[in-house]
């Protein structure tokens, strides 16, 4: 093919199609019956998965701190703010399952990828939060009698490992974020096929977003 | 009886614009299957926002928006999208018996796969600049400006004559 004639092919290849494409009428309004039943199949089932799993999580924790009589300090802060960071990231799955299903799709191209693209960034932002409990996890089975009768040794590994865990869940909190993507420690969390329409929705609305600041975005 | 002129005037507009649908979805699937979820999907958004359809938009404007964004979610969806359960016996648009153009199917064929291989924005801008639309529906259909349209579609053009260089490279040996 000449490219100076691809439109001169186009045309005829529409002129064809209005010739020989046929609407099959029926099927139409059987169609959008059931992929109103699918639609629930269609949303991420990682995400589904998560959500649930996360919700029943979070009753068993508050219900045992709300039951227990006797605990050490270390492991009702700990659980707290575990339990806090968990429905924080499980708000955002639930807005971000509710905003799709109420996408606006008839909206101009560039403002609906645009929105997909952000409300991709907010999973991100999910993950950055679960990050956060990482230290809580070295923290939440200490009690005062253990680090009373611990020797000197005990504490200072202990500390030591809270101390790493914090320094990498801070860390892990100020970078995972979309610009980081083409880093290895990156692509090793995120490289699951979870990940991939993600990172594409983020990168469309990076485009979106330079194109209509007058910038050309550079392959 | 509200029910059923809905209903008629969804078959009417898939009916007059049923082109828009195919050559979308041909532009974002290679396997026939796909298109046909494909366009399951559009003609199903197509359903649900027909009832917030604002006359003062163009329906070839509003489907092109619908399609294309049903397009390009659809396509970042590819590699976790569950097969399509009891809708392979629902073909929606079908191409009757006729006789083919082979020497301009394979060109056409060409065409969509160069078109296939572009940038999610860049493959729904050439679209609509091969439907010769102009520069400014272009820009409300995508929500771009039109010199952003314009320079962008310079580059697209530019990229797929290098292809089809290359290709006639290929061919030849050289």
């Amino acid at each position: 093919m000449e490219p100076d004639k691809i439109l001169e092919y186009w045309k005829s290849y529409e002129n064809r199609l209005d010739e020989v494409l046929v609407l099959h009428r029926g099927n139409s309004l059987d169609i959008t019956r059931m992929k109103m039943r699918s639609m629930l199949r269609s949303m991420s089932p990682v995400k589904v998965f998560a959500i649930t799993v996360g919700i029943v999580w979070v009753i068993v924790v508050d219900a045992f701190l709300l039951a227990v009589d006797q605990a050490s300090i270390f492991f009702l802060v700990s659980m707290t703010i575990q339990s806090l960071i968990t429905k924080i990231a499980i708000g955002i799955y639930v807005y971000q399952l509710v905003l799709v299903y109420k996408l606006d799709v008839e909206s101009p191209v560039a403002q609906t990828q645009h929105r997909l693209g952000k409300l991709a960034n907010s999973t991100l932002l999910a993950t950055r939060i679960l990050f956060l409990q990482l230290p809580l996890w070295t923290t939440f089975f200490l009690n005062s009698q253990m680090i009373e009768n611990a020797g000197s040794l005990f504490i200072i590994l202990q500390s030591a490992i809270t101390l790493s865990f914090t320094i990498a869940a801070w860390w892990l909190f100020k970078n995972i974020r979309w610009e980081n993507r083409n880093k290895r420690w990156f692509k090793l969390f995120f490289s699951g096929i979870e990940w991939i329409p993600i990172l594409r929705s983020i990168e469309l609305s990076r485009e979106i977003e330079l194109l209509n600041n007058g910038i050309e975005a550079t392959n | 009886m509200q029910e059923e002129s809905k209903e008629n005037r969804f078959i009417n507009v898939l009916e007059s614009h049923k082109g828009i649908l195919y050559k979308v979805a041909s532009s974002f699937c290679r396997d026939e299957t796909d298109r046909d979820d494909l366009v399951h999907e559009i003609i199903f958004e197509i359903w649900r926002s027909l009832d917030r359809y604002d006359a003062r938009t163009k329906y070839s404007t509003w489907i092109y928006r619908i399609s294309l964004n049903i397009g390009m979610s659809w396509k970042r969806r590819e590699s976790r999208r569950p097969k399509s359960i009891n809708s392979a016996d629902k073909v929606l648009l079908l191409i009757s018996d006729g006789e083919q153009n082979h020497e301009n199917d394979t060109a056409i064929n060409q065409l969509h796969e160069f078109i296939r291989e572009l940038r999610e924005l860049d493959r729904a801008i050439i679209l609509l600049y091969l439907e010769e639309k102009p520069y400014r529906e272009i820009a409300t259909i995508l929500g771009l400006s039109e010199t952003n349209i314009s320079t962008r579609i310079s580059r697209i053009k530019t990229e797929l004559k290098k292809k089809f260089q290359h290709e006639k490279k290929k061919e030849y040996g050289t």
